[in-house]
């Protein structure tokens, strides 16, 4: 009786979606990424990113993980694609491309313009490639960064990083977990220490280590 | 200071500071120097005994000794609204008395019916014994700019790098924010480049960044307890110093989060310094490079903050999923696969001023919920800053915007991480998403539709106003259905106010040039009475075929309008231009009509069945207010101005677009006051901008005209 009833359930019901990073493709992905060496200015990702022992990524993981080995593996991976698999590799790599231009060191028109042109055929795609996933207000966004490079130029200069840095930096400030009071102590032992700083790191202010923010 | 005293005092301040090492381990480190020194003092001639004395005994004191303690202001910050009382520790501790000055309960009210806040700002503390003391529940400490900034170009080097100018880059490839267009084209207050201004004066420009975090760490996933700092980025100095923490300006840090528009009370602090660093700029009285001091101007050009913080800091709808979702064009949620770029309508800084003003300066806390629903700005201190405008100075930012959204979506939501099955090609067996479309309405719907229809086709008093209290589905139907879009545009796009506001110009553009070539509002010698025929049922005949760009007329309306005009000609030849503002009253007593005000003028349009009621002029209908903050607040206002209007034959100047228009215009300008101005926008329905001058305003009232009757020659 109870199989006949489950003769009538569609099978593959339980797998709604068929995820594109799968067991293999993660093991190809891991294993390439330990073959792989990076610049000493490219802070690693972690081993076994995506499993749930890591957890979470940071932006610059991400960045990493989709700037860099992504890409080395997947064009391998799925050189000889034709169908769909290609239509996603090629979605794909225009938000890499994008993201890529949006990220370099100095910026001009014609960057922007780059910019926007990958970007836009990124999002334009995103419908009818994932029709069962519905655009975010963050696609929009993106759309916008453009003007930002456009406005006020290199990227490097307005984006969120240095106050992220500063939390992690006030952190590390002892409060004794005082919640009504530490306030008054980060402001009062924070530019303490700039001030700390600024007086004994003088030397640190002439390294002009040009660091690419990729 | 003996250097002994001095080398104990920089030591432990740097335990402290780089190795945050805690209050206690210092005690410890102190008191074991003094020691160490009491001991080798008997054997050596170059070490004091009086030195032990005079080494602190708490890390606190090295430092308040060394003076590297910020400059700051307190403040007793109200749990409940955020509101800041300032609070002087050192005499308020001492004895209650002097905490009279400040209220035991927050006074402050969100709007004026609003009641006091009414929350306890302090509370007892038990300091041994039976003696309590009463201290702040929640304090916030704000940083002085002027301190930090003396502190700062006191530094040595420091100027030098403020002080190099930016090079004009010869590509167009530029390296850094300062080379940009934006921060080039700054002027100060008396309208010269900000940045490269002759002389010594030092001008610096500022990003505006706020976020809140966890003060414990990322301990936990679920953030329980959050603050919210406020950091400002020196633009001026080279990108490798500029994030340094000596060199970032934290202007305070807030105890918890302070919900939406709460957040403006510690904003304001922050504005204050920079409308004084504006105008007139802040003197130091001496710097590094300069002995006998310098004037620093500053501006806040720039806001940088994820996509949550940035909404909240200038005043816009709090969700980036809300209906108002994108802080840089004014395109709705349901617009957001409208990938063209130029079909996204812009937002203006003067619209968003003037809600944002309207919002604050809304009686009821009713009023501001639908100020806010309806154009999705609140008031920010930023637009107290005379140079900012939230549409320009505000970017997504990168970080948030591309690593951690669109890369990281890609990965785990469209792509799909899945390490228990084999890797597919993403496609899926859920049935595509797509925008909701509801084939059947609810009556309910039906009935709003309905409703709002009627409203455009009366064209009543205020229309533009009311059409905003349509939700933007009901805005959506109308445009739809009418046609009315952008010229050239091929969707229909935009937030509420948008819509409206399209709905709106249709109906006027219509409106104004029928009326102006039908009944000769502006024409003297032409003026007819008025064809009801047109004015009255015009959505249903017209309307399909006007759209916003004004397509063509009917000829039947010319005819009648040209019959019409001859046969009046004669009455109204040796009438002039100034009866004919008040059209509904010409059968009547013109004056007397105007003075009785806005009663009268309702009469007066039932008597005459000419459908001229669209036209009301002197209404006082207007709910948002927007009339009042030009001056003429009421219909005895208007009535007045207009008659001296007539007096002075103004407005025959104004509009007679026809010939000798450059005399006319200086003539009228000449005349014609603001307010009169304001009041003949409001005399034809159209909406003026609040800060226009003169000669703006003038332009716009004859361009309208203008616009009109070339579309009327070319019919």
């Amino acid at each position: 009786m109870r199989e006949k009833l489950c003769s009538f359930v569609p099978v593959d019901n339980n797998e709604v979606q068929s995820a594109v990073l799968g067991r293999d493709v993660m093991e190809t992905v891991w294993n390439d990424m330990k073959k792989s060496l990076l610049p000493s200015w490219i802070s690693p990702v972690p081993h076994n990113w995506g499993t749930k022992t890591r957890g979470k990524l940071s932006a610059d993981n991400w960045r990493v993980v989709c700037t860099i080995h992504l890409p080395i593996t997947l064009i391998w991976l799925w050189r000889s694609e034709t169908e769909r698999k290609k239509q996603l590799l090629e979605n794909f790599m225009e938000l890499v491309t994008a993201v890529r231009i949006a990220n370099m060191r100095v910026s001009s028109p014609s960057q922007a313009d780059a910019y926007d042109k990958h970007i836009f055929r990124y999002v334009r795609a995103l419908p009818s490639l994932f029709p069962h996933h519905p655009l975010r207000p963050i696609h929009h966004a993106a759309l916008h960064v453009g003007d930002g490079i456009r406005r006020f130029g290199p990227i490097h200069a307005h984006n969120a990083s240095h106050y992220e840095r500063h939390i992690s930096f006030l952190h590390q400030i002892n409060m004794n977990n005082k919640v009504g009071e530490y306030i008054c102590q980060f402001l009062s032992s924070f530019p303490c220490s700039c001030n700390r700083q600024g007086s004994s790191k003088r030397r640190c202010l002439e390294v002009q280590s040009v660091t690419p923010t990729f | 200071m003996t250097p002994a005293v001095r080398a104990a005092s920089v030591l432990s301040v740097v335990l402290q500071n780089f190795y945050f090492l805690p209050r206690r381990a210092l005690r410890l480190q102190l008191s074991g120097i003094r020691d160490i020194i009491r001991h080798t003092s008997t054997n050596s001639a170059s070490l004091v005994p009086s030195d032990t004395q005079s080494i602190p005994k708490d890390p606190r004191t090295c430092s308040s000794h060394l003076q590297l303690d910020p400059i700051v202001t307190q403040f007793i910050c109200c749990s409940r609204c955020h509101c800041l009382y300032p609070y002087e520790p050192d005499s308020s501790l001492r004895s209650d008395r002097e905490l009279s000055a400040i209220p035991l309960l927050c006074s402050y009210r969100e709007t004026k019916a609003d009641g006091a806040c009414g929350s306890e700002l302090l509370k007892q503390k038990r300091i041994g014994g039976n003696e309590f003391r009463s201290i702040p529940i929640r304090k916030y400490i704000h940083q002085d700019i002027r301190a930090w900034l003396g502190r700062l170009l006191s530094r040595k080097g420091i100027e030098d790098h403020l002080d190099n100018r930016p090079h004009l880059p010869t590509s167009a490839a530029i390296d850094d924010i300062l080379l940009s267009d934006i921060l080039l084209s700054l002027k100060d207050s008396s309208g010269n480049s900000f940045l490269s201004v002759p002389g010594d004066e030092c001008r610096l420009v500022f990003s505006l960044s706020v976020d809140s975090f966890d003060p414990f760490g990322n301990q936990t996933a679920k953030q329980s307890v959050s603050d919210t700092g406020i950091w400002l980025v020196l633009l001026n100095l080279p990108w490798y110093m500029r994030y340094r923490p000596e060199n970032m300006y934290l202007a305070g840090i807030i105890p918890h989060k302070p919900s939406t528009h709460k957040i403006n009370h510690y904003l304001q602090l922050v504005v204050n310094d920079f409308l004084e660093l504006w105008d007139p700029g802040i003197f130091f009285s001496r710097t590094y490079n300069f002995q006998l001091g310098r004037l620093a101007k500053a501006m806040l050009v720039l806001v940088i903050c994820d996509m949550l913080a940035v909404r909240q800091v200038v005043g816009y709808a709090n969700s980036p999923t809300a209906h108002y979702f994108c802080l840089l064009c004014d395109l709705d949620i349901h617009d957001i696969a409208v990938f063209d770029r130029k079909e996204w309508p812009s937002k203006s800084l003067a619209d968003a001023h003037r809600f944002a003003t309207l919002w604050r300066d809304a009686e009821t806390q009713q009023e501001r919920d639908s100020i806010f629903a309806a154009f999705g700005w609140r008031w920010s201190p930023l637009f107290d800053l005379p140079y900012f405008d939230p549409t320009l100075s505000t970017v997504v930012d990168s970080m948030h915007a591309l690593d951690l959204g669109l890369f990281q979506n890609h990965c785990r939501t469209l792509f799909g991480i899945d390490l228990d099955h084999v890797g597919g090609d993403g496609s899926s067996s859920l049935p595509p998403v797509s925008k909701k479309v509801t084939s059947t309405s609810t009556s309910i719907e039906i009935a709003r539709v309905k409703a709002c229809n009627k409203l455009v086709k009366e064209n009543g008093v205020g229309m533009l106003y009311k059409l905003l209290a349509f939700q933007r589905c009901d805005l959506y139907t109308i445009c739809l259905y009418y046609d009315i879009r952008v010229e050239g545009g091929r969707h229909i796009v935009g937030t509420r106010w948008v819509l409206a506001k399209q709905i709106y110009n249709w109906v006027r553009y219509f409106l104004v040039q029928s009326y102006i070539f039908l009944s000769g509002r502006f024409f003297s010698q032409r003026q007819s009475l008025d064809n009801a025929a047109i004015m009255g049922d015009f959505p249903l005949r017209n309307a399909k075929s006007i759209g916003l760009n004004i397509k063509a007329n009917d000829d039947v309306s010319d005819k009648e309008d040209s019959q019409e005009r001859e046969s009046v000609a004669e009455i109204d030849d040796n009438m002039d231009v100034d009866n004919d503002e008040t059209d509904e009253e010409t059968d009547e007593g013109t004056d007397e009509e105007m003075d009785r005000g806005d009663s009268g003028d309702n009469e007066g349009v039932s008597e005459d069945e000419r459908g001229e009621e669209m036209i009301n002029v002197s209404d006082e209908g207007e709910e948002t207010g927007e009339a009042d903050s030009q001056g003429d607040g009421n219909s005895n206002d208007l009535a007045h101005l207009i008659q001296e209007a007539k007096n002075r034959r103004i407005l025959r100047h104004l509009t007679d677009v026809s010939a000798d228009r450059a005399v006319k215009q200086g003539r009228a300008l000449a005349q014609a006051t603001r307010p009169l101005y304001f009041a003949i926008g409001r005399y034809l329905q159209i909406i003026l901008p609040t800060r226009g001058k003169k000669l703006e305003l003038h332009n716009i009232i004859v361009d309208l005209a203008r616009t009109a009757l070339s579309s009327r020659r070319l019919c």
